[in-house]
């Protein structure tokens, strides 16, 4: 069945002798626009590296029918950048600039989808900067989330919620 | 008060049982299929299939992999009305939330259920307000936060603390705790101290500022722990401490790290100290009492990489004995 195609991440590894070692990775985006990538790009990718591997080779051309045409370049700038070294602070800096909140989110996806763990990590920050310092209300209407307390639960969470402290612990300052 | 909040907790845990056992069972496929596959998902009741073995695959959906994504298409971006975090896994919203500082966390916990419990789940430090009626909050706070490794408690000097029962009770929740900072926690004794060491066998450090419990309440847990690495205490009154009462250790202390401020019975740790053959940072500030011949035994250990002193009577001969064998 197709969740038997399953994502045993480096379970296999590419041999010396793997026919698509050479060969151009063809990723195809939802919106059917066929981006064509070096292998090396691909391992960075651990789904289709994997679904490579699988099919030993043989198919190199990926459909990615979760990811856009529109984010597929901005995953494949990063991972460019991740085999040549060159994720710094600044490009990072930079990288994150150029992305608005939906970008972000649907960039999020894409690496979680695409098992890239150096994005991932990444994109985590930027939305924990993203959402640090908003409303409940805010988080919720980010993400599309639908409050799913009953009014009564989220009175009792807060009443809770009023017994833990936020601030970082004063250390020695004395109080006491 | 606290009955129905019980009853609304196991509810919460039943209700995301079903989820969490089917989540379990398909996670090691969810990164690369389950978005993929949406929509052939209705048609496929072999979820419940746990099976990590890359090799029994069916060769007809390799196909469905390769050229039938063209189907999918109406997936494709399902809309603005989506909820973005149910596309990713527990994980990921815990990678996120790892990012945030307590306040935001906070925040983020109120967002819905599932944002509840991952946060829950995967807390590991919690500060709380150590007032009396903390303890009715006990079981379904610590039902919720069951993954802390680091607590403080502490509590204001104008009101009351929790008691031992909270102590034990807590001691109970969290037996995975490794550090514990207790602050203001006048009402708890040497039991509640006693309960702790007996309860949480993972407890490497231990911080108390202006407890009550005195010399006694840190033998309990400096006796009674084989893995305690860190002590450090300021301010402690034992009411209940007769003159002479002394911490030590169980003879294989772990301490490697002793802290004592503002102490006036600091003597009574002195066997600790010195009992403690593998210190290496000891720090001693404004604690009255004569400290030479601690400070000469400590300074024969070889371990010892640091000693603080800060307004403490000693030789000052002795003070550079030490010193020079650090």
């Amino acid at each position: 069945m197709a969740e038997e195609v399953s994502s045993q991440m480096n379970s296999l590894s590419i041999s010396e002798t793997n026919p698509s070692s050479s060969a151009t990775i063809s990723l195809v985006s939802g919106d059917d626009i066929v981006f064509k990538v070096e292998p090396t790009i691909a391992k960075e990718m651990e789904t289709v590296q994997s679904f490579i591997d699988e099919t030993d080779g043989k198919i190199t051309t990926i459909p990615l029918p979760n990811i856009s045409s529109h984010d597929l370049p901005y995953v494949i700038e990063y991972c460019e950048k991740s085999i040549a070294g060159k994720i710094t602070k600044e490009f990072e800096a930079e990288f994150v600039k150029k992305l608005n909140n939906e970008e972000v989110k649907e960039l999020f996806l894409a690496a979680n989808y695409l098992n890239i763990k150096k994005l991932l990590d990444f994109l985590s920050q930027v939305i924990a900067d993203r959402i640090a310092n908003k409303s409940v209300e805010y988080v919720r209407r980010y993400f599309g989330i639908e409050n799913d307390f009953t009014p009564e639960e989220e009175a009792k969470l807060r009443e809770e919620l009023a017994w833990t402290f936020t601030g970082v612990d004063p250390d020695d300052e004395d109080e006491n | 008060m606290l009955k129905p909040y019980i009853s609304l907790q196991l509810h919460r845990f039943f209700s995301f049982h079903a989820f969490l056992s089917f989540y379990n069972i398909v996670k090691f496929h969810f990164l690369s299929v389950f978005l993929f596959f949406f929509h052939f998902m209705g048609q496929s009741p072999s979820t419940s299939v746990p099976s990590p073995d890359i090799n029994r695959r069916d060769v007809s959906n390799i196909n469905r992999f390769g050229y039938g994504y063209g189907d999918s298409s109406d997936d494709f971006n399902g809309g603005s009305r989506r909820d973005y975090t149910d596309e990713i896994p527990d994980e990921c919203l815990a990678g996120i939330l790892q990012f945030l500082d307590a306040g935001d966390r906070k925040n983020c916990s109120v967002v819905s259920r599932r944002w509840l419990r991952v946060e829950g789940e995967s807390r590991q430090r919690l500060s709380l307000n150590a007032e009396a009626k903390l303890l009715d909050f006990v079981p379904s706070l610590f039902a919720r936060f069951d993954s802390v490794s680091k607590l403080a408690l502490r509590c204001n000097r104008k009101s009351t603390s929790v008691n031992d029962d909270a102590m034990i009770l807590i001691s109970l929740r969290c037996k995975n705790l490794t550090r514990l900072k207790l602050r203001g926690c006048r009402e708890i004794t040497e039991i509640g101290m006693l309960g702790l060491a007996k309860n949480c066998k993972n407890l490497k450090k231990l911080s108390i500022v202006s407890c009550l419990f005195g010399v006694k309440g840190i033998h309990a847990v400096v006796y009674n722990s084989d893995v305690i690495e860190e002590l450090s205490v300021k301010r402690l009154r034992g009411d209940n401490d007769e003159d002479g009462e002394s911490v030590y250790g169980n003879g294989c202390s772990s301490l490697k790290s002793i802290c004592l401020k503002e102490l006036a019975n600091g003597h009574s740790f002195m066997q600790l100290i010195i009992g403690s053959k593998k210190l290496q940072t000891l720090k001693l500030i404004g604690c009255v009492g004569n400290w030479d011949l601690t400070l000469g035994t400590v300074g024969k250990l070889n371990t010892l990489v640091e000693i603080h002193l800060e307004k403490v009577q000693m030789l000052v001969l002795l003070l550079l004995q030490s010193v020079a064998r650090c």
